[in-house]
């Protein structure tokens, strides 16, 4: 009774040296961990079928090393028989009746429960400790059946050899065997102090663990497959807080979710959408991990150079933004698609660089490099923009770097940060390589700093540098290019968009279009158009010049391309336009007028003054004219002074006067008379219309008095 | 009831005297072209200020020559075709009958001009409306004949004046035109016609008060 709690190896010993081993030992058993809240409710053996199955081979091996030293032993084991190897009358080891701490009977089934009770929770054994308790006990008990049979003499010394020979054999076994150790008693421990079923695969328990604590039981894999037949997954027992969890465990990032819905294309290096319906919107989350942008044209995250393109993040990567987002590389925008610009005009280029918010570390040295290529630009006139990092800008001398050579500041970063920012910028002119260099420096030393979390540019913040450079004359439509490349540490280069820009070096022309002469009212339309190779015309300036004299700006960069000019009765105007064109180019100035007119002096005769009527007209099969007769009479008390025009308004589209006198004003006019009209005279003059489409003739005369 | 047969007398006299309708009659001597396979054309158009409606009709066309029976028409032209009555309205800008004729010896039609403008003028119009009639000595219609006036080819105009009179200007020393013919009661008629029908029923009521 007293045998199956004692824990000790003295009292092991002690057992072993005497069968009275129940009268000697008094060792003070210790408490299971049966009242702690590692204890499992259902603690027990998951088995408990005797000792066994062994497989006959086993015994009859064991039986071959007893035959070895003791035949006659061998002799009398040949039942084999694993509860009773020994064959005797009262060997059999299911004889032994523990029942303290366990209902077990038998000691291999009080093993098996030894195993399944939770003493390594208790922390009071560590694994391994509470293992070789269980073994010693069986091995204890197994001698003690011997020990008893022998006691009692029912069976001959050779069967007591045997017994005691396999009982020590059953216990090297469970000793020693690996299986033995680290599967089955791992998982009936766990069994017994995490509470997990038994189908639960069982965590990786080591034998050294001293601390054996209480994870969450572990979960099932998934009955269905991965969550792609890629080959890539492996089920990962620990992971999801010990629930379990498919883990991507190929050579490629990982898809943006576990669904199953999307392909890896390697050719683009991008995680594509082949799930049913449309993809999630904006592609959902992207990847874990890398650097990806979301194309929506094909449905795909599409890996991005962050010292990545489907390989491992760099603790530090980089993003440079691509094209579309205006915080990448930017140059100046220029005119139309083909971004336009003056030569001569200086362009202005700004690099941004960010460290991104997934970046484990700060980014200690920053280098931007950007190619000049010496035929396009003028390098003397490169100049320093704005430089700046997190919150900080700084800003260079406008003087030119090829006046200055280096430019080098410091920026203090303390007592914030305990660093301090060496930004150097260099400008080779015979390689044309413009370089800006931040160093993060530790104060101390003045050197880079050593410690790896420190850095000018931690994870979500970003920089920017800008210069200027003025491109050398060059023909309508030379391209100027330019990139930019950005160095992270020890990260690859990574290049920024091109930036590419036009000349733009031709002039554009215009004119103003020729003008009624004379105009019938002092408020006339002028119109004027223009053309432009390149960017295209932006505006007008719109000079005039009165009665000859010098010409004056009458609208100045003027988009509009007509406008009523306000004169005079009586004077005589002349127009011409400049252009500029979107980038700045000015039409090669003008000294003579494109388009000249006079106001006329004639005037209106009021309708109470005269009466103008008109016969039917007679069509004509010869001339394919409308014919008739237009009569004017003045039915006024004064005379009305010649000579006379009727003037056509608001003739019928198609229709046209075929026999106009000419026309004034854009409209065209008959002279009536050239002598005066008394009161109650009347003038008639024929008229001839063209109208090819049958129209209805109709128009609205007015009579001018005075010649045009 | 003496002042109201006066005062009824009164109201009908102030109507504005109504116009007869003016018809002419057309004969054209064609025999220095008889068998020219040419073309007539007839038109009635408005002038181009504002008109007032008339219409023209082309009656009793006779002819030793033949028509080609095929004939072109635009606007409001109706009736017809020649030598069946021919009706046309000022209502639309180019009304026209043009046909293939291949002249005989002679031609002869009556032109009838009737409708407000010439009935009853309104004294408001600023257009009158013209016809004219033109021979060709071409199927097509662009060689004039019988004409002097060669470069419109105007064989007759007659013009409808804003005071419902008409103008007559003739090119062809080859076509003779009547005088005018009325054919309709005198506006003068009518008021006395009123005038009378009064009269009789002022008679009648009389007789049956002074029993």
């Amino acid at each position: 009774m007293l045998a199956s709690t004692c824990r000790t190896l003295f009292c092991l010993a002690a057992t072993f040296a005497s069968v009275a081993w129940s009268q000697q030992c008094s060792c003070q058993p210790i408490s299971p961990v049966s009242a702690s809240a590692n204890q499992c409710s259902q603690s027990g053996p998951s088995t408990t079928n005797g000792c066994g199955p062994f497989p006959v081979s086993a015994l009859n091996a064991a039986r071959a090393i007893l035959a070895a030293t003791n035949p006659a032993a061998a002799a009398a084991a040949s039942c084999l028989n694993e509860n009773n190897p020994a064959c005797g009358i009262n060997t059999s080891f299911s004889n032994y009746n523990g029942s303290n701490p366990t209902t077990a009977t038998g000691a291999c089934d009080h093993h098996d429960y030894c195993y399944s009770t939770c003493w390594a929770a208790s922390g009071d054994f560590d694994f391994n400790s509470h293992k070789s308790v269980c073994d010693f006990d069986l091995h204890a008990e197994l001698l003690r059946v011997c020990a008893v049979a022998e006691i009692l003499g029912q069976d001959p010394q050779p069967v007591i050899d045997a017994c005691n020979f396999f009982a020590d054999a059953y216990y090297f076994g469970v000793a020693n065997i690996p299986i033995v150790s680290s599967s089955i008693y791992g998982g009936d421990q766990t069994q017994a102090c995490m509470c997990c079923s038994s189908s639960s695969p069982q965590p990786n328990i080591s034998r050294n663990n001293a601390s054996f604590a209480t994870p969450a039981c572990i979960s099932n894999p998934p009955s269905g497959p991965p969550p792609d037949n890629s080959g890539n997954w492996t089920w990962d027992p620990t992971a999801n807080g010990g629930q379990g969890a498919w883990v991507w465990t190929g050579p490629i990032p990982p898809p943006p979710d576990n669904s199953g819905n999307w392909t890896w294309d390697p050719s683009r290096g991008a995680w594509v959408w082949n799930g049913s319906g449309n993809p999630p919107s904006n592609g959902g989350n992207p990847p874990p991990t890398g650097c990806w942008h979301w194309d929506a044209a094909s449905g795909s995250w599409v890996s991005d150079p962050c010292g990545g393109g489907g390989q491992p993040v760099s603790p530090n990567p980089i993003q440079i933004i691509t094209s579309g987002d205006p915080n990448d590389k930017v140059g100046n925008k220029g005119a139309g698609s083909p971004q336009y610009v003056r030569s001569g005009q200086a362009t202005n280029y700004s690099i941004y660089f960010d460290n991104i918010p997934t970046a484990t570390a700060p980014a200690q040295k920053v280098m931007v490099t950007d190619q000049l290529t010496s035929s396009v630009v003028d390098m003397s006139t490169v100049s320093l923009g704005k430089i700046s990092f997190v919150n900080n800008l700084i800003t260079p001398p406008s003087t030119p770097l090829a006046t200055i050579g280096t430019y080098s500041t410091n920026v203090d970063l303390r007592p914030a940060q305990n660093l301090i920012v060496n930004i150097v910028v260099a400008l080779n002119q015979n390689t044309g390589i413009l370089t800006w260099t931040y160093t993060s420096l530790d104060p101390s030393t003045m050197q880079p700093t050593t410690d790896p979390l420190a850095g000018f540019l931690p994870p979500g913040t970003e920089g920017s540098v800008s210069f200027s450079v003025t491109p050398k004359p060059a023909a309508t439509g030379t391209q100027v290019t330019n990139q930019a490349t950005v160095v992270f540490d020890v990260n690859p280069p990574i290049n920024t968009p091109i930036w590419a820009n036009t000349i733009d070096s031709t002039r554009p022309v215009s004119k103003v279009s020729a003008l009624p002469t004379p105009e019938l009212s002092p408020s006339f339309s002028v119109q004027w158009s223009g053309t432009d190779v390149g960017a295209g015309v932006q505006d007008y300036t719109i000079y005039v010049s009165d009665n000859a004299g010098s010409f004056t700006a009458w609208l100045t960069n003027t988009t509009a391309t007509q406008g009523n000019y306000i004169g005079s009765a009586g004077h005589s105007y002349g127009f011409y336009s400049i252009a500029r064109d979107l980038v700045g180019n000015i039409e090669t100035s003008k000294t003579m007028a494109e388009a000249t007119t006079n106001v006329t002096t004639a005037v209106i005769i009021p309708s109470t003054q005269v009466a103008t009527t008109a016969s039917g007209l007679a069509y004509s099969r010869v001339t394919q004219t409308f014919n008739g007769t237009v009569t004017v009479k003045n039915i006024g008390t004064t005379m009305i002074a010649g000579p006379l025009e009727v003037v056509f308004t608001a003739l019928p589209s198609g229709v046209t006067l075929a026999n106009a006198t000419g026309s004034i004003g854009g409209l065209t006019y008959l002279t009536l008379s050239s002598a005066s009209l008394v009161p109650g005279q009347s003038a008639t003059v024929n008229v001839q219309f063209q109208n090819p489409g049958n129209v209805q003739i109709n128009f609205t005369p007015v009579i001018y008095s005075g010649g045009f | 009831m003496r002042q109201s047969f006066l005062v009824s007398i009164m109201v009908l006299s102030s109507i504005a005297a109504a116009r007869a309708d003016i018809i002419y009659q057309f004969n054209v001597n064609t025999g220095s072209i008889s068998g020219t396979v040419g073309s007539l054309d007839f038109n009635f158009n408005p002038g181009p200020l504002v008109t007032q409606a008339a219409t023209l009709d082309i009656l009793d066309f006779g002819s030793d020559g033949t028509l080609a029976g095929g004939p072109s028409i635009t606007g409001d032209v109706s009736g017809g075709p020649l030598p069946t009555t021919l009706t046309f309205d000022n209502g639309s800008a180019f009304n026209d009958y043009f046909e293939g004729f291949t002249f005989g010896s002679s031609l002869t039609f009556n032109v009838r001009l009737y409708g407000p403008a010439v009935n009853s003028p309104d004294g408001i119009s600023t257009s009158g409306s013209t016809f004219a009639f033109s021979m060709f000595s071409d199927a097509a219609g662009t060689v004039p004949a019988l004409t002097s006036d060669l470069t419109d080819g105007f064989a007759t105009t007659i013009d409808v004046n804003l005071d419902g009179t008409a103008t007559v200007t003739n090119f062809s020393s080859q076509t003779s035109i009547g005088s005018p013919v009325t054919a309709v009661p005198e506006p003068s008629g009518f008021v006395l016609l009123a005038a009378g029908g009064l009269f009789m029923l002022r008679r009648v009521r009389s007789h049956i008060s002074g029993r």
